[in-house]
């Protein structure tokens, strides 16, 4: 039954060996599979009336063929076209009469798709969700639409934003067997080859209940919920065992420098070394390491690069955790007047102190409370809720690290910072690009 | 019987395993579900600060936010002193230096801004009491250091440099410059001239002036309760003393009389960033506002099923998004229509932009978008309220803009009482398709010429000061004589040209006076002449060279020939002056590429005998000479063009000559090449 709430309930419970002295918040949930393979998980949240209704589809741009690149982006577009019973525009409009909200959006590992809309609406989103893992359609109006719609969108991002395509730069030269060396907007020009067979293959292919996720957190019942779910979910077939692509890119041996031109007034510096995976013990420790980097005012780039010898107008690192083996990226806009290899000189420089001697007390005290404020504050909303519970069933094997990922990162120590530094942050593991004005 | 019995079991287990449901049409939905506002406290203190509280234990956030309400105010040749003063207050504090400052507070693993407006500051709940203290010191101690001024200068000249190439703040410096202005506060831009002119003490002197309690809202969101605040309120701003604010009369920024462009060129763009935009008079809580919301929802607002949406995303696919806003403001509000689209449908995309606006202003809208936008804007109003900043938010604003103690309480409950005649009326107090200020930033040589359909286009640059209109980068090989041979080439070629012995042209203009007749005789290898204008059948004057002796005359008797002009009459003999001229290539020079006349050009500057260069524009298209520009000794241009080049036996020639000067146009009528001459015209 759908209650009356006062904004103020909360869900305190004291955490077991929580960090500090913080209480830790545990969020509950319920998860089980459906014969047909899909993976459910529910999370009561009574705080407004509203559900957040998700799936999340384990493809993305690297699961895509070389010469279609582009597609699992394209085809997120081409999934809010309609069904068997939803006809073109009529999608958007359910939702939008709803007076709820919707959109989707696809990674180099997968597309998700999410709704939120006020709580006497979850069936409404079961049905949308499962007539578009059921039995999807689209028409050639709708193919030739949206494919102006996200050469627009490339053209708004990317390429006419100064430096818009760097991380498509860098991976390009990054990885030279992986399908992680495109983007996920992909080419236009494979845009204009997809068919209409194409589309078809591909939904066929990976838009099936075992390749699925359906994450929904909100004001719900559990019992009634898990009703409603096998009601609208239950009949749609298992696909076959979806292909994973298996390519392992090997070590780069040497570095690779390049000059990028560009329409900017400001050259940038960029550096990219290969990293390990996400979730992995060493990816963790090259996370706390950016944080040292990069995070608050006091943190080591910004205080030398950007205050103390103002060469740069913002220098940041993150590491950029994939499924299988990501990056780690520095990034740096130079001020009028300096040169790029000044500024790559400093990066150097901090990158040696990282390996030559461990952090200090102070620095891991502050980057473990600025990452334990991250994950108290990520999680307030039911949107963020459902969908971190889908990645981490998905990506982590286990849905539960929306509890406990935070000890993860709490457990990284000095040594594995340093440590992590020496083993990927080399000369013979990057790409080094300059950026530089036209002309 | 057992295959009875299995086939009967079969036929139970079957309907479990389909799903009873009917998937043709959506569920309907359960009874609609009520939510509770939430509460806040409200308190004042003698110093007149007044303080929100906001208590939400859901997570173990606090979030601090000192916001000072104050009146915009003119900078002129020191716009940005505000945000530089603002921007110092995080730069630190008489008890703690900068370094300190910046440590202790990420220590805490919190977040810190601070602008012109006060002060910001969000982390664990643990340390409520280090970071109410922190708010305290930043707002009431700060210290305006010469050297921070001097890195925060140098930090924003080169932002502003990176911003010259970013489409989004280019068009926000136009829209801000040219909605509201220079006189107007909110039209004022920084500049590296007014920048370069603020000091230290302009810093302070604004600080002073402006950061009082009295003038203050302190607002304390999350995991605190209110006995916690008040005591830690107290002792950090109970002894804060201040004035009262002075507020001063403010220009009102003006609709523009009739649509204008205003276009920003940006080299290499591949879309436009088009926005719409104009004043508009709307205070904040304003009886019209809740009607003037409910407009623009149904206009561009967010869902997909907002008109500009469906028109130019959905059903024409010129963008990735086109959205409205209709913004209330105490002093001015704005309307503004965007999008960012491709190049070459830039000029449908307005017109399908100001179509949707006229559309809304003629007609009335559907009860199924008012009964959808009614539902969407309940909808993100219910999701609004998980984060209870909203709260804090509605009671800053209810504070702020002396609303209603229920104006937010009330809020859907007038939402679902406006009706299609409330939408016409405020279409009409804020729909403007026909006054509005068209500004695009994009290609602005080959996008620019289809707006003029619009209105004249005018450039500016990234900060809203005019410029020329921009030129174009040629082809990398090309040279003064490239151009002058693909004219050549175009006009017939080098060999077809060089078998004109001779030629007749006969150019007309039909004049108030009469129709005039203009005669060009010339044998090429003896370099003879003969130019008349007639009217009607009297010559009016001619002149005429013959190898070398010159004449010129008329009505009026005759004219000395000097050494110039017998220079540039030689000019004139061959059927095309690029024959001649690119043999003596020192006396040319590539000017560039520009766009005359909504075409892209070449210009090639070009000796003259009798005064400074002309400058010859040639055609990037078609490689023909299409206007020639002539400075004249007063300052001034004499600019003739060349149109509707057409074929006379093998070689091209314009049969439509128009210049600046004459109010009348000429037309070549006829054109003969190798016939037999009279040597009775050249007879000096």
């Amino acid at each position: 039954m759908i209650h009356k709430c006062l904004l103020a309930i909360g869900l305190i419970i004291s955490g077991i060996g929580a960090h500090g002295q913080s209480s830790r918040q545990m969020i509950e949930f319920t998860e089980f599979d459906l014969p047909n393979g899909l993976h459910v998980i529910l999370h009561e949240d009574h705080t407004t009336p509203n559900v957040a209704v998700t799936v999340l589809y384990h493809v993305g741009s690297k699961n895509e063929k070389p010469d279609r690149t582009g597609f699992a982006h394209f085809f997120e577009h081409l999934l809010f076209e309609g069904s068997e019973n939803i006809g073109r525009g009529e999608f958007d409009k359910y939702v939008e009469n709803a007076g709820g909200t919707l959109n989707a959006n696809t990674s180099k590992d997968r597309t998700f798709y999410h709704e939120v809309l006020p709580s006497n609406y979850l069936e409404l989103g079961l049905w949308l969700e499962s007539e578009r893992m059921l039995h999807a359609k689209v028409d050639a109006v709708g193919i030739e639409t949206q494919r102006k719609v996200v050469k627009e969108e490339k053209r708004q991002r990317v390429d006419n934003q100064p430096y818009g395509n760097w991380l498509g730069e860098v991976c390009q030269r990054m990885y030279r067997k992986h399908p992680y060396q495109w983007q996920p907007i992909g080419s236009m020009e494979h845009l204009d080859a997809a068919t209409e067979a194409d589309y078809v293959g591909f939904y066929k292919t990976y838009y099936v209940p075992n390749n699925a996720t359906l994450s929904i957190a909100g004001d719900l019942d559990i019992a009634s919920t898990k009703a409603l779910v096998e009601k609208y979910f239950s009949d749609i077939p298992r696909g076959n065992d979806v292909p994973r692509p298996s390519v392992v890119e090997p070590a780069l041996g040497g570095e690779i420098r390049d000059t990028v031109y560009d329409n900017i007034q400001l050259p940038a510096v960029i550096m990219a070394y290969h990293s390990p995976k996400q979730s992995t013990k060493d990816a963790y420790a090259l996370e706390m390491l950016s944080y040292v980097l990069s995070r608050g005012q006091s943190a080591r780039l910004t205080k030398t690069l950007v205050d103390d010898k103002q060469l740069a107008l913002q220098a940041f690192s993150f590491y950029y955790g994939t499924e299988d083996p990501g990056l780690f990226n520095f990034f740096a806009l130079c001020n009028m007047g300096i040169d790029p290899a000044e500024v790559e000189k400093v990066l150097e420089e901090e990158i040696d102190r990282l390996k030559s001697e461990p952090i200090s007390d102070m620095e891991l005290t502050k980057i473990q409370n600025i990452m334990e404020t991250r994950f108290v504050t990520g999680f307030a909303s039911i949107q963020n809720r459902a969908e971190y519970l889908a990645n981490y069933h998905v990506y982590g094997g286990n849905a539960s690290l929306i509890n406990t990922e935070v000890d993860r990162y709490m457990a990284v120590t000095k040594d594995d910072i340093m440590n992590a530094a020496k083993t990927y942050l080399n000369d013979n593991n990057r790409v080094v690009l300059y950026y530089q004005p036209k002309k | 019987m057992k295959p009875s019995f299995i086939s009967l079991l079969l036929c139970l287990l079957a309907p479990a395993l389909q799903a009873q449901i009917d998937r043709s049409k959506a569920p309907a939905p359960g009874p609609e579900p009520s939510f509770n506002m939430g509460t806040y406290y409200q308190y004042e203190l003698p110093n007149g600060l007044k303080v929100i509280v906001v208590e939400n234990h859901k997570i173990a956030r606090l979030t601090l936010q000192l916001y000072l309400d104050l009146p915009p105010v003119l900078e002129n040749d020191k716009a940005g002193t505000a945000y530089f003063m603002g921007e110092l207050l995080s730069k630190g504090t008489k008890n703690r230096p900068k370094d300190k400052l910046e440590e202790e507070i990420d220590l805490m693993g919190a977040s810190f801004f601070t602008s012109s407006t006060g002060v910001y500051l969000s982390g664990l709940s643990r340390h409520k009491a280090k970071l109410m203290e922190i708010m305290a010191d930043v707002a009431r101690n700060p210290t305006f250091d010469q050297i921070e001024l001097d890195k925060l200068k140098s930090q924003t000249l080169n932002g502003i440099q990176a911003s010259k190439e970013d489409p989004n703040s280019i068009s926000s410096n136009l829209r801000q410059a040219l909605v509201y202005g220079s006189k107007h506060p909110y039209g004022e831009l920084q500049t590296e001239a007014t920048i370069a002119a603020i000091q230290v003490d302009d810093c302070k002197s604004n600080y002073d002036r402006f950061f009082t309690p009295s003038a203050a809202y302190l607002v304390v969101v999350g995991d605190i309760s209110l006995s916690e605040t008040k005591k830690l309120v107290e002792t950090g701003f109970g002894k804060w003393e201040g004035h009262n604010l002075v507020k001063l009369p403010l220009d009102k920024p003006t609709l523009p009389a009739a649509n204008t462009v205003s276009f920003a060129h940006k080299a290499g763009a591949v879309q436009s960033v088009i926005a719409v935009t104009y004043p508009i008079e709307l205070p904040t809580g304003s009886p019209n506002a809740i009607a003037a919301t409910v407009l623009n929802e149904i206009l561009g607002g967010s869902s997909f099923g907002a008109r500009l949406m469906q028109n130019l995303r959905e059903d024409k696919g010129f963008t990735y998004g086109c959205r409205s806003s209709i913004s209330s403001d105490p002093y001015i509000g704005e309307f503004t229509a965007s999008a960012s689209v491709r190049n070459e449908v830039t000029d449908s995309a307005v017109t399908e932009i100001l179509f949707e606006m006229k559309r809304l202003v003629d007609d009335l809208a559907t009860e199924d978008e008012l009964k959808r936008v009614k539902a969407s804007i309940k909808g993100a109003f219910s999701r609004r309220l998980e984060n209870p900043q909203t709260i804090a938010n509605y009671a800053l604003n209810t504070a702020m803009y002396n609303l209603p103690k229920d104006y937010y309480a009330n809020y859907l409950k007038n939402v679902e009482a406006v009706t299609l005649a409330d939408l016409k009326a405020a279409a009409a107090l804020f729909l403007k398709p026909s006054n509005a200020h068209i500004i695009v930033v994009g290609d602005g040589v080959n996008v620019a010429p289809s707006l003029e359909k619009f209105g004249a286009v005018q450039f500016y640059d990234a900060f809203a000061q005019p410029v020329d209109a921009p030129g174009f980068a040629l082809d990398e090989g090309t040279t003064a004589l490239s151009v002058l041979e693909k004219a050549i080439a175009a006009y017939g070629g080098k060999d077809v040209l060089a078998k004109v012995k001779t030629y007749e042209l006969h150019t007309e203009a039909t004049t108030p006076m009469g129709n005039l007749l203009l005669k060009k005789v010339v044998v090429v290898k003896k370099k003879q002449m003969y130019q008349g204008m007639f009217g009607g059948n009297n010559l009016l004057n001619k002149t005429v060279v013959n190898g070398d002796q010159f004449y010129s005359g008329g009505a009026g008797g005759e004219q000395e020939v000097d050494e110039p002009t017998k220079a540039r009459l030689y000019d004139e003999i061959p059927i095309h002056q690029e024959i001649l001229l690119i043999q003596n290539t020192a006396s040319l020079q590539l000017l560039g590429g520009e766009v005359f006349n909504g075409q892209k050009v070449v210009v090639v500057a070009v000796n003259n005998p009798i005064g400074p260069a002309l400058k010859r524009y040639y055609s990037l298209e078609t490689g023909y000479m299409i206007a020639q520009v002539e400075p004249t000794t007063d300052g001034k241009e004499v600019i003739w063009t060349y149109d509707e080049y057409r074929d006379f036996g093998g070689i091209k020639l314009p049969t439509k000559l128009k210049n600046n000067v004459m109010p009348f146009d000429f037309e070549l009528q006829s054109a003969n090449f190798n016939e037999k001459v009279s040597k009775s015209l050249f007879k000096i």
